[in-house]
């Protein structure tokens, strides 16, 4: 147990560091303007929390809106790229399917600065009408994350024995029943690696979110970013939307952490 | 049993996600959307937005609707819908120093009395004789400094001249009035006020310096350049390898590698350069107007801050106007028109500025002046010293061009020589 | 039997990839289609008409000293940030890997970093590290150290250094999963073998994650290639274009220039010189398809 509390001690250091931008956020977020702008360490609470007030709900920050655009557009990028990646995975993977190319097309998209799709993307959703919807976002980021999932799933079920599946081949299995009956949890760890993650980055996308939404489908970083105005940067207001905005990835990591748990204890090849 | 679960998960959230992503967009009697930089101006215009709506909005059958983008991202974004021809938007968000750019995308705006607005305002937003956007807000720069720092410098006479001739080699008496300033005033008095060369100073520099890699950075350069005699063009031609222009150059240059400003401000620009002054380890800065109410109501020194013109002789502050134009792809013409027009009478920038806007309009900004003191100075200076460049349609570009190329010079990684020629080269490459 | 196994085999593998297929065809090869047609048009922002150029902009970028210079910077930082996040990373896994009071909310923590878009974690820096308002300077100079972070022989440190606090996460995250995955009859053989902490390291181990690894760090460094938001937020890829990396200078091209024909071109390029590389790579940490153990 002594050895325990030294790893915790470690860990903790190292996650404070880590943490410096957030608990500065933090800080900052809690003090008033005038101590803000008069020094590091001047210390004025501002019990009134107006920070958090503009953040909720000053103008043209409609804080519920964007949150509940973020959620839209985070979870559903996190449904939409493993429902494409996984079982593309596996085709390639198992069945051979693409030969080497698919993988290295993938690979060579994550190289394209996103810079380039931006323009294309813009075109080609404003031709379906899907400019400044969830959905536009939703393929944007799922785009983005696909190669990630994909590159994931594939080293994890070529890490897995084959020999499962050959037996369940040989008990009559169809390769879809082998699919969701004995590869799908097998992936646990991968699987919550690569849930949490996409959901992580779509969360914190900001280009792509730009460019394709204006008002309605606006998630929490656009709207963050202004408190950067022309005026001066809202340090204090700018602060208290970072905070709040870390909450709900905070809480779907933690519940995450779960799964990787459970599909790690279900999923274990014992012998 | 598990992968039951989930998949009933999987299916109620996938409908909930599509659900909730096409979703139909309310819809209104033409709606304008107009795009607008959030701050103080988006505020301000929230609430003309409104009084519109509410009244004359009606009677036009035209409801304005306001988008806020960041405002770094604002142009970016623009940039992108211009160039798919997009009529998404309806009013865009425009400055002079990129109307050159913006205008092919704009609709010629009819029936804007120049009469209403500042000269230098309404001007710059001309192209080739058209006006292509309504002014907003003007901007333009000061040169801040502390006004209780300053008026103690007769009193250190023999110490001033000391470190003027240590620092700049150079004979200076100190000169308590900013507004009768040229350059060596300026630097001997950021000497004075440096800790390292006067351990007294009360501010650790004696200059907060924005010398970052920006195109805004220099515009705020050229002021300095204006105030020396210098210019980007002389007969059409680039005229930064000359005497006056490397001599602006060293203006910078001198003010970093002599440790009056911070090394860090070499990626410094607004947001920095107020820091500096609010938390008291500057004693001046030129800097963009909209400063003042930060400066003027914030931090430990906002009694003490006094406003000048940029140092030097001649026109020497840039003036632009933040502006709006017409769409020229909008499928709502006439709608968005009928808007504007509201928007270029003096009642409804009244209300602007009211709420916090700093409108283009003398007769109004003479009438607020007990609200924002600097009021009075932006009508004296666009009047009195402010100048544009009139480069072309890439005078943006320029902006951008001059900061990647002169910005090492400012920092003193390179020297004015070094520079000055692809200074020249870069501005010759962006005139069309 | 066999031919209807491997039709069937054909068949499945088509029906399991078109999700894919489809997204790939809609989001990728269209606009591959029409990033290549501007960068062969004079496509500029402040120009209403566009026409063809041929290799024009391509022939530009070749002979551009900033985009070559931006390249080599780019692949210096993203090179020096992967290994030390990889690294740091695999070492944190490594003490995730087993019990101690507070893991759950300690991992939670960890990720953090990665929940706060780039662009905003730039911000929040460009505020902390501020020399009059930040609290990091305001803490090195309380206890004495006089450091100046933007500093022109500074500025690639410090950069680094954010970099490794935002992006650290990502590589600590897959590193967890992949050890995750490792059997525990491994460690079990190993220690009936009687092999010491540090030897179960090197030689068992890592030679097994060697590939996952390989997966982390290939991830990483195409991220970082793209670095963008924090560099632009912070320095705007100055002073001049010390600290460009190409993403910057793309971008500026597009959106400052309103060039977006030679943006176009660039960005090409830049996947051109790194293709190549890309199936040396993955043979080399076989990655390969269609075969089983």
């Amino acid at each position: 147990m002594k050895k325990g509390w030294g790893t915790t001690l470690l860990v903790t250091c190292v996650v404070f560091v880590f943490l410096i931008p957030l608990l500065g956020a933090f800080y900052t977020s809690l003090r008033t303007d005038e101590a803000i702008a008069s020094g590091p360490f001047v210390w004025e609470f501002d019990s009134n929390f107006e920070h958090y007030k503009n953040a909720l709900g000053a103008a043209g920050y409609d804080f519920p809106s964007f949150f509940r655009n973020s959620v839209v557009i985070s979870l559903g990028t996190v449904l939409l790229t493993i429902l494409v990646s996984f079982p593309a995975s596996y085709a390639i993977v198992r069945l051979g399917f693409g030969g080497p190319w698919l993988l290295r097309l993938a690979l060579a998209l994550r190289i394209t600065p996103a810079i380039f799709f931006v323009i294309p993307f813009y075109k080609l959703f404003t031709a379906y009408q899907l400019i400044d919807r969830p959905l536009a976002l939703i393929l944007a980021n799922t785009f983005i994350n696909m190669t990630l999932a994909l590159l994931v799933f594939s080293g994890a079920i070529k890490e897995m024995p084959i020999e499962i599946e050959e037996a369940a081949a040989v008990d009559g299995a169809s390769i879809w029943m082998t699919l969701r009956r004995i590869v799908f949890p097998l992936l646990g760890p991968g699987m919550a690696a690569v849930g949490v993650l996409t959901f992580l980055f779509s969360w914190s996308d900001y280009l792509f979110a730009v460019v394709l939404t204006s008002s309605e489908a606006t998630p929490v970083t656009v709207g963050a970013a202004n408190f950067v105005t022309s005026y001066g940067v809202r340090w204090g207001d700018i602060s208290a939307a970072v905070c709040l905005s870390v909450l709900p990835p905070l809480l779907f990591a933690t519940a995450a952490q779960k799964f990787l748990v459970k599909g790690l204890s279900s999923g274990a090849v014992k012998g | 049993m598990r992968v039951k679960k989930s998949a009933i998960a999987l299916v109620s959230a996938l409908s909930l996600v599509v659900g909730l992503a096409v979703l139909p967009n309310a819809n209104a009697a033409t709606t304008v959307k107009m795009v607008l930089w959030p701050g103080p101006e988006g505020d301000a215009m929230q609430k003309v937005v409104d009084a519109y709506n509410s009244s004359q909005g009606k009677k036009d059958g035209v409801t304005v609707k306001m988008i806020l983008l960041s405002r770094d991202n604002t142009f970016a974004k623009e940039a992108a819908l211009m160039k798919a021809k997009s009529s998404e938007y309806d009013i865009y968000f425009t400055a002079s120093y990129l109307v050159g750019q913006h205008a092919p995308y704009l609709s010629d705006l009819k029936g804007v009395k120049d009469s209403l607005y500042l000269k230098a305002s309404v001007n710059s937003l001309k192209v080739a004789g058209k006006q292509k956007a309504l002014p907003l807000d003007t901007s333009l720069h000061f040169m801040y400094y502390r006004k209780d720092l300053v008026s103690s410098l007769t009193a250190n006479a023999a110490k001033y001249t000391s470190i003027a001739k240590t620092v700049l080699g150079k004979d200076l008496k100190p000169n308590t009035d900013p507004a009768t300033w040229n350059w060596d005033d300026a630097l001997a008095t950021a000497a004075f006020f440096t800790q390292k060369y006067n351990p007294e100073s009360p501010t650790k520099y004696g200059y907060a310096l924005p010398a970052k890699n920006l195109l805004y950075n220099t515009m705020i350069w050229n002021d300095v350049l204006w105030g020396l005699g210098g210019n980007w063009l002389k007969n059409g031609k680039p005229n930064l390898n000359t005497p006056s222009g490397k001599a602006a150059i060293d203006v910078y240059n001198t003010i970093y590698t002599k440790g009056l400003t911070s090394p860090d401000s070499s990626q410094w620009e607004y947001a920095e350069t107020n820091a500096a002054l609010t938390s008291g380890n500057a004693a001046m800065a030129l800097q963009w107007n909209a400063a003042y109410s930060e400066l003027s109501t914030t931090g430990s020194t906002k009694d003490q801050i006094g406003i000048a013109p940029p140092p030097g002789k001649g026109g020497r502050t840039h003036v632009h106007a933040l502006a709006v134009g017409l769409n020229k792809f909008s499928k709502n013409q006439a709608a968005s028109a009928k808007w504007m027009a509201h928007l270029a009478t003096v009642p409804a920038m009244k209300t602007y500025a009211t709420a916090g806007g700093v409108p283009s309009m003398p007769e109004i900004l003479k009438g607020m002046v007990a609200t924002n003191a600097s009021f009075a100075n932006i009508i004296e200076y666009a009047g009195k010293y402010g100048y544009s460049e009139s480069a072309g349609p890439r005078e943006f570009d320029i902006y951008a061009a001059l900061a990647e190329v002169l910005s090492p010079a400012w920092s003193g990684q390179k020297t004015s020589g070094d520079v000055a020629a692809a200074a020249d080269a870069a501005i010759q490459k962006l005139l069309k | 039997m066999s031919t209807t196994f491997n039709r069937e085999r054909k068949v499945a593998g088509w029906i399991l990839s078109a999700p894919l297929l489809i997204l790939l065809a809609g989001l990728l090869v269209w606009p591959i289609y029409l990033g290549f047609q501007t960068s062969v048009t004079h496509d500029v922002l402040s120009e209403f008409e566009t026409y063809p150029v041929g290799f024009e902009n391509y022939r530009s970028i070749l002979s551009e000293p900033n985009f070559w210079s931006s390249i080599r910077f780019t692949l210096i930082f993203a090179l020096t940030a992967t290994i030390i996040e990889l690294i740091l990373g695999f070492a944190l896994a490594l003490l995730f890997d087993r019990y101690f009071p507070g893991k759950r909310i300690l991992f939670s923590l960890m990720l953090v970093p990665i929940m706060i878009a780039p662009s905003l974690m730039a911000v929040m820096f460009r505020l902390i590290l501020n020399e009059n308002i930040g609290v990091i300077p305001g803490l090195l100079n309380k206890i004495g150290l006089s450091y100046s972070i933007f500093d022109q022989n500074n500025v690639f440190t410090s950069l680094i250094m954010l970099d490794v606090i935002e992006f650290t996460a990502f590589t600590f995250l897959l590193s967890y999963s992949a050890l995750q995955n490792m059997p525990q009859e491994i460690y079990e053989a190993a220690a009936i073998d009687g092999a010491s902490k540090s030897q179960t390291l090197w030689r068992v181990t890592l030679p097994i994650l060697k590939p996952a690894l390989a997966i982390v760090f290939l991830l990483r460094i195409l991220d970082s290639i793209r670095t963008f938001d924090s560099i632009y937020i912070l320095t705007g890829g100055g002073p001049g274009t010390t600290t460009q990396t190409v993403g910057i200078y793309i971008y500026k091209t597009a959106f400052i220039y309103g060039d977006f024909g030679l943006a176009a071109s660039a960005a090409i390029v830049l996947v051109l010189l790194l293709a190549p590389f890309m199936p040396s790579i993955i043979k080399q940490f076989n990655l390969g398809t269609g075969d089983s153990k």
